[in-house]
């Protein structure tokens, strides 16, 4: 059996702003932007969905080669594990559309996740290690951010 | 050694979490630092449309603190929303006594691990010495730090930018890291993260007819409508940059700091007609440097602006991350959003930005 997928709730939040979604992984503290085919399959993991799903469903979508759609969802799928922005599960929701939606059927196009991890810098900051006979820290002024 | 939570004996029935206890405990301290250094000096502000009493041990913190929120200052006999106690150890001779927590709980954004809850909020900040504590049932907050000497030039700039952010975490209310121009009527929050033009932008309108609420944090209110509160009346300015604007540079507070400072104005001590306490808000402007001349707007899409005005804003205002995105989601899709492309002819922008807000304000009323 082939694995599910859907959106890391809650640690993650997801807000739609018309052809953009802005996600945000409150663990790590990044944003992501996701658009086009890239939204669409956002939208479709809000419900579960394995990568074979996700692909038959880009190709009634989408014109394209299947074996490069079918690449393009595994690698995307890849990238937003590796965010943690996406877990496994164990079903599918039960209100998720059993039907394709509409045909557009325009061009595909992989899709892409942009990243703003502007929280990198500060997370990567040393803890206090050094305290004083009070307990209160040492200053490290080389710590100054 | 005396801990802090031993001082409970004498804080007669207030019995809460540990944290709360931390809390009150240093807000005994405060009391004998303040008798230590001959009472208290108090000093009221309306934040927002909130009251906030600032109570001071001795006299040396309350330059520091008070400076960038004088514009504020409003005098009340009501009994403030939010309180908070300021003393250092050095000018006080009051030592903080130790910390109920170990050296393991220290976290690197500065957070004590297990003092952090929806109710209380301790953090440490790395570096810099500086302890804010806050119980949010109580509206009581404690800043301490060991001596008054230290206090770095950027938190002259922002005072209370954690303890507001905490304090207002679940009401409609956010700082945020922009800047805000405008009329009576309206005006725009503009954004982006440091270095794109935002400070530059902002002190480009200082000779127009728009007015300034704030060059780098101000405060947001998402309901029932999207307004913008003054908080600070600082600009900022790479010294670099500075030349820019001839007519401030005699106005910097820090000028001979400026190796290894930013270029610090009080701009209510110089030009306070210029400062407004606050207007609705009309658009989001995100700027971008463009080299050329002439400065334009264009429409840019709501996930753009939140992206701008988001990850900056978090970044240092730990502790709420979930509530600010969700309060600042709410305003991207409450007003439109424009990317101000700012040209080398500063008196444009100012033009740019009167020309865009006549657009969204047809009756022009001001």
């Amino acid at each position: 059996m082939s694995t599910l997928y859907r959106i890391n709730r809650p640690k993650v939040i997801s807000e739609a702003f018309d052809d953009e979604v802005v996600a945000v992984n409150f663990d790590t503290g990044s944003y992501y932007g996701m658009r086009a085919t890239a939204l669409t399959i956002w939208n479709l993991l809000e419900y579960g969905a394995s990568p074979q799903a996700l692909t038959r469903r880009m190709m009634s979508l989408y014109h394209g080669d299947e074996q490069a759609i079918g690449e393009a969802v595994a690698e995307f799928l890849e990238q937003l594990r590796k965010h943690n922005l996406i877990t496994e599960t164990s079903a599918v929701r039960a209100d998720a559309d059993p039907e394709p939606a509409a045909d557009h059927r325009g061009p595909w196009e992989p899709p892409t996740l942009s990243v703003y991890e502007d929280m990198k810098d500060l997370l990567l900051l040393d803890p206090i290690h050094d305290v004083d006979e009070q307990g209160w820290p040492a200053r490290k002024p080389d710590q100054v951010v | 050694m005396t801990t802090a939570t031993d001082n409970l004996a004498s804080a007669g029935t207030y019995t809460p979490s540990a944290a709360a206890e931390f809390v009150e405990a240093a807000r005994l301290c405060f009391e004998r630092a303040a008798r230590a250094a001959g009472g208290v000096r108090e000093r009221r502000f309306q934040v927002g449309e909130r009251s906030v009493l600032l109570r001071f041990a001795g006299d040396q913190l309350v330059p520091l603190m008070v400076r960038a929120l004088a514009h504020l200052e409003e005098p009340s006999a009501l009994r403030p929303d939010l309180t908070v106690c300021f003393f250092d150890s050095e000018s006080t001779g009051t030592p903080m006594p130790a910390p109920p927590w170990s050296r393991e709980q220290y976290t690197n954004l500065g957070e004590i691990d297990g003092y952090n809850n929806g109710q209380v909020h301790v953090t440490y900040t790395p570096g810099v010495d500086i302890l804010h504590c806050l119980d949010r049932e109580r509206g009581l907050a404690v800043y301490w730090t060991p001596t008054f000497r230290l206090i770095p030039w950027w938190e002259q700039s922002f005072p209370l930018r954690s303890i507001l952010n905490w304090w207002l975490r679940d009401q409609p209310f956010q700082p945020a890291h922009a800047a805000a121009v405008g009329r009576p009527s309206g005006g725009v929050l503009i954004t982006g993260p440091s270095g794109t033009g935002k400070s530059t932008s902002t002190l480009a309108c200082l000779e127009s007819e728009l007015q300034y609420a704030g060059d780098d944090y101000v405060l947001i209110r998402t309901d029932p409508s999207p307004f913008v509160f003054s908080l600070y009346s600082t600009a900022k300015l790479e010294a670099d940059n500075l030349q820019r604007f001839p007519h401030l540079a005699p106005l910097v507070s820090n000028a001979d700091r400026l190796e290894r400072e930013k270029a610090l104005i009080f701009l209510h001590e110089h030009h306070p007609r210029k400062l407004s306490g606050g207007f609705p808000i009309r658009a989001l402007v995100i700027p971008k440097v463009t080299g050329r001349k002439d400065s334009t707007m264009e429409t840019i899409p709501p996930a753009a602006a939140l992206l701008a005005l988001a990850p900056t804003t978090t970044k240092h205002l730990l502790g709420t991350r979930r509530e600010t995105v969700e309060k600042l989601m709410r305003l991207v899709k409450a007003v439109p959003s424009y990317r101000l492309l700012a040209g080398t002819d500063l008196s444009q922008i100012p033009v740019a930005i009167s020309r865009l807000l006549d657009g969204l304000n047809p009756s022009g009323a001001s």
